[in-house]
């Protein structure tokens, strides 16, 4: 491949993924209101096992597309400009962002338990819900943002 | 700028002709990168510093130097 065109090809990809992983993220956190908003958390039923399992099949995908970035199958030499260092450090912030995410998010139902049932189905889901889109969503800023003024 | 490191990556290289492309090419990294350390946002590693001078022919301290 020509060797400009692998630069280029790779920041076309790269810029792709930071606004798929934004798309991905918002509609992964969308999708939650039907969770709750028919009691798939609480009832137990067929269809609303299903729907958990889809969810949590869901959030294990893009869990993994954050780990690998995506595009597995490209060549090794476009990989390795799609994973370079700027984006294994964003990866990483973007991890420690989820973490403190979590953190934030299972205190606040901790202190809600205190006031309000909160089933460990419930507290699992929401920190689960905002560990992945919370990443996903500073990773796709920092990747586009660092392409201005390019 | 970054407030712990002054660079002068941009300015050596286009004193050589050079796009972001084109270094980036050479180094073996994104014209992303290439972008956020000459905006100061990102400190490159070591091996991506002395990479960077490798290709450009001069040395790490005339690319990157502590603030005063």
């Amino acid at each position: 491949m020509n060797e400009l065109n692998r630069v280029e090809k790779a920041e076309r990809l790269s810029k792709r993924r930071a606004r798929i992983f934004a798309v991905l993220a918002v509609m992964f956190l969308a999708l939650q209101a039907v969770y709750l908003s028919n009691g798939a958390l609480v009832e137990a039923s067929r269809i609303n096992h299903v729907k958990i399992g889809a969810w949590a099949v869901n959030a294990l995908v893009l869990l993994v597309l954050l780990a690998t970035g995506g595009n597995l199958l490209r060549g090794r030499d476009v990989r390795g400009l799609l994973d370079d260092e700027s984006t294994r450090a964003h990866r990483r912030l973007s991890l420690v962002w989820g973490f403190w995410t979590m953190m934030a998010v299972a205190f606040g139902l901790y202190a809600l338990s205190l006031f309000e049932t909160v089933t460990t189905r419930e507290v699992l889901h929401a920190v689960i819900t905002f560990g992945v889109t919370v990443p996903l969503l500073v990773f796709s800023y920092l990747e586009r943002r660092a392409y201005r003024d390019a | 700028m970054h407030e712990r490191l002054n660079n002068r990556l941009r300015e050596v290289r286009t004193g050589k002709g050079l796009t972001q492309a084109d270094l980036a090419d050479q180094a073996g990294v994104s014209r992303k990168t290439i972008n956020t350390v000459e905006n100061g946002v990102f400190v490159p590693s070591t091996i991506l510093a002395l990479t960077l001078a490798k290709v450009l022919g001069v040395s790490v301290e005339d690319l990157f130097q502590l603030p005063d």
